[in-house]
């Protein structure tokens, strides 16, 4: 579904990626790992539009995404959460979740001021589409009219899950959506992972989170340096004396 | 935002009530000027307010409108109702234009960028005497004439500021409410995640910043059938942080700060006559006290210590209650 065809990033004279090729299949979830400084949040820009590769494409069921803007690609059915929380923090909880349905709001601009009838219309039908997905994301309706940054950092990951999968993605980037939550959230979120699946919804993950990678994904990618060490299911990783080198700071060869 | 439509309506109707009631024609011009100003005031209020995007170009937009208009009334003879239409309309592609080579900058780049604009359209007022007639003579346009009717009064020009006031309101608080204002906001916050989210922020910066143009110049084609005789120093740098400090000091998110702003602005000047020297120190002093206690300003300053106080009663009329 998702191509990644040797791309390359350098900054300057540094090398965050290299020639870097993934084959991601639908329907599945696919982890990338490795250390700090492995490229890994480099590559979730580059396939989100938020940078540009210096070498290399971007396919998304066939179609070039790289070198679009964000939200061209997002318009391609790619949407994304971000490893530093982006979240609209004055606004409700639910008004959040509802930013994700722009996308698709077609009321004219005129209608929209105006107030016609066909925007308000549309805007009954986000409320009641927010309401739908903050049930679907299991967050507690005392919280859908706080403010979005008043509510926790756990809630905060959540709501940002739910403003990604509102664009009605077919392929979802969640950058390390486990930073920073307690084991009890981490383990909703292992199950909140199944359940976009179940949605049709692919999902890669890029996390740090080892337990939770192994627990959840189909196929895991190892980046280290800039470049893929390896690549197959959980156990084949685990094993493998390259990730174990790069994690472990062993030597590959002893 | 919470009871802005309401303040808002409460203020719109008020509007027509001072002014028959006001009694004499200075205070008439007052709120016909608060009107015109408020005009401006809530195109700054979407594009800074609403979309984070600063502007100190609101002036520039104020003047093109103005000249405009009188080019409209007086050369093309325009109805002059349809001719402070067409000066909104030349203001708002004048905005879509200058968002273009704007939308890249942010912060007080962004400030920097709108203040050479602003400079910039004053030199071609003051100097583009042919059109414009520059800082002297200056430029007269034509009586204003409703549907070909001259009005009883200069002061009835009211009437019509009143309602290109309304309808800017409507608009304003049209914009909060819907999807667009969403998107305004989304931008304001976090310009990265907008665009995750499928938010064209070039074109959405593009959209605001029309807008605010747009209204702009319609309170520069009002203040040009008021004045009748004006010319290039009403708009300059000192008129853009005027406007500014009216949606600062009201309310940087409603629609109703803005026209309070305006009221505020216009006005205090007027109250401190016999002090003219002192007048940028009130403001000054002004500005510091609402950004020290009121950081939202004004009206969302009172209406939370409304709301507080309400908390209050409610909890002193429980206790009673609980006591027992």
């Amino acid at each position: 579904m998702l191509s990644i065809n040797g791309v390359s990033k350098s900054f300057g004279g540094v090398h965050a990626l290299r020639d870097v090729r993934m084959a991601i299949p639908a329907g599945v979830i696919t982890s990338v790992i490795g250390p700090n400084g492995a490229g890994k949040s480099t590559l979730m820009n580059v396939i989100s539009g938020y940078a540009t590769p210096s070498a290399g494409e971007v396919h998304l069921d066939g179609a070039r995404i790289s070198g679009l803007p964000p939200h061209r690609i997002c318009a391609m059915g790619l949407a994304r959460s971000f490893q530093n929380l982006q979240m609209f923090v004055d606004m409700p909880a639910w008004e959040v979740v509802a930013t994700g349905f722009y996308r698709h709001q077609r009321a004219s601009l005129l209608a929209d001021l105006l107030n016609l009838p066909s925007s308000r219309a549309e805007e009954r039908t986000a409320e009641a589409d927010a309401r739908k997905l903050l049930q679907f994301l299991d967050l507690d309706p005392v919280w859908w009219q706080r403010r979005a940054g008043d509510l926790s950092y756990g809630l905060q990951r959540k709501l940002e899950i739910g403003r990604a999968l509102a664009t009605g993605p077919r392929l979802l980037l969640l950058d390390e959506p486990a930073a920073g939550l307690n084991t009890s959230e981490t383990t909703a979120l292992g199950q909140l992972f199944r359940k976009i699946i179940a949605m049709g919804v692919t999902l890669v993950l890029v996390e740090h989170d080892l337990d939770l990678v192994m627990a959840v994904s189909d196929s895991i990618y190892v980046l280290d340096a800039g470049t893929v060490i390896a690549r197959g299911g959980g156990e084949e990783v685990r094993r493998d004396p390259l990730v174990m080198a790069a994690y472990l700071g062993l030597d590959a060869d002893a | 935002m919470t009871h802005d439509r309401l303040i808002t309506t409460a203020l719109l109707v008020l509007f027509p009530i001072a002014f028959l009631a006001a009694g004499n024609s200075f205070h008439e011009s007052l709120l016909i000027y608060t009107a015109i100003n408020a005009i401006a005031a809530i195109g700054l209020c979407l594009i800074f307010g609403l979309a984070g995007q600063i502007s100190l170009a609101q002036a520039a937009f104020v003047g093109i409108g103005a000249y405009a208009t009188t080019l409209a009334t007086n050369r093309l003879h325009l109805d002059s109702t349809l001719a402070i239409v067409a000066g909104g309309l030349v203001a708002m592609a004048c905005g879509w234009l200058v968002s273009r080579p704007l939308s890249r900058l942010h912060d007080h780049y962004l400030a920097m960028g709108t203040l050479a604009f602003g400079i910039i359209a004053y030199i071609l007022f003051a100097n583009l005497s042919s059109l414009t007639g520059g800082l002297d003579p200056g430029v007269t346009i034509a009586r204003f004439k409703f549907v070909g009717n001259e009005l009883p009064r200069s002061n009835d020009l009211f009437w019509v500021c009143w309602a290109f006031l309304v309808i800017a309101a409507l608009i304003g608080s049209n914009v909060t409410r819907s999807k667009v204002g969403r998107s305004l906001r989304a931008m304001k916050m976090s310009e990265f995640a907008a665009a995750g989210v499928g938010i064209d922020c070039v074109r959405t910066k593009a959209l605001v910043f029309s807008l605010g143009a747009m209204l702009a110049g319609i309170a520069g084609g009002l203040y040009a059938n008021f004045a009748r005789s004006f010319n290039a120093s009403s708009f300059g740098f000192s008129y853009s942080i005027d406007v500014l400090v009216m949606v600062i000091v009201g309310s940087l998110q409603r629609i109703s700060g803005a026209i309070v702003g305006a009221l505020i602005v216009t006005v205090l000047p007027l109250l401190l006559d016999r002090a003219e020297d002192y007048k940028t120190l009130a403001f000054g002093v002004l500005m510091v006290l609402v950004v020290k206690f009121a950081p939202q300003g004004l009206v969302d300053g009172l209406t939370q210590i409304a709301s507080r106080l309400r908390l209050q009663i409610t909890a002193l009329r429980r206790r009673p209650a609980q006591a027992r």
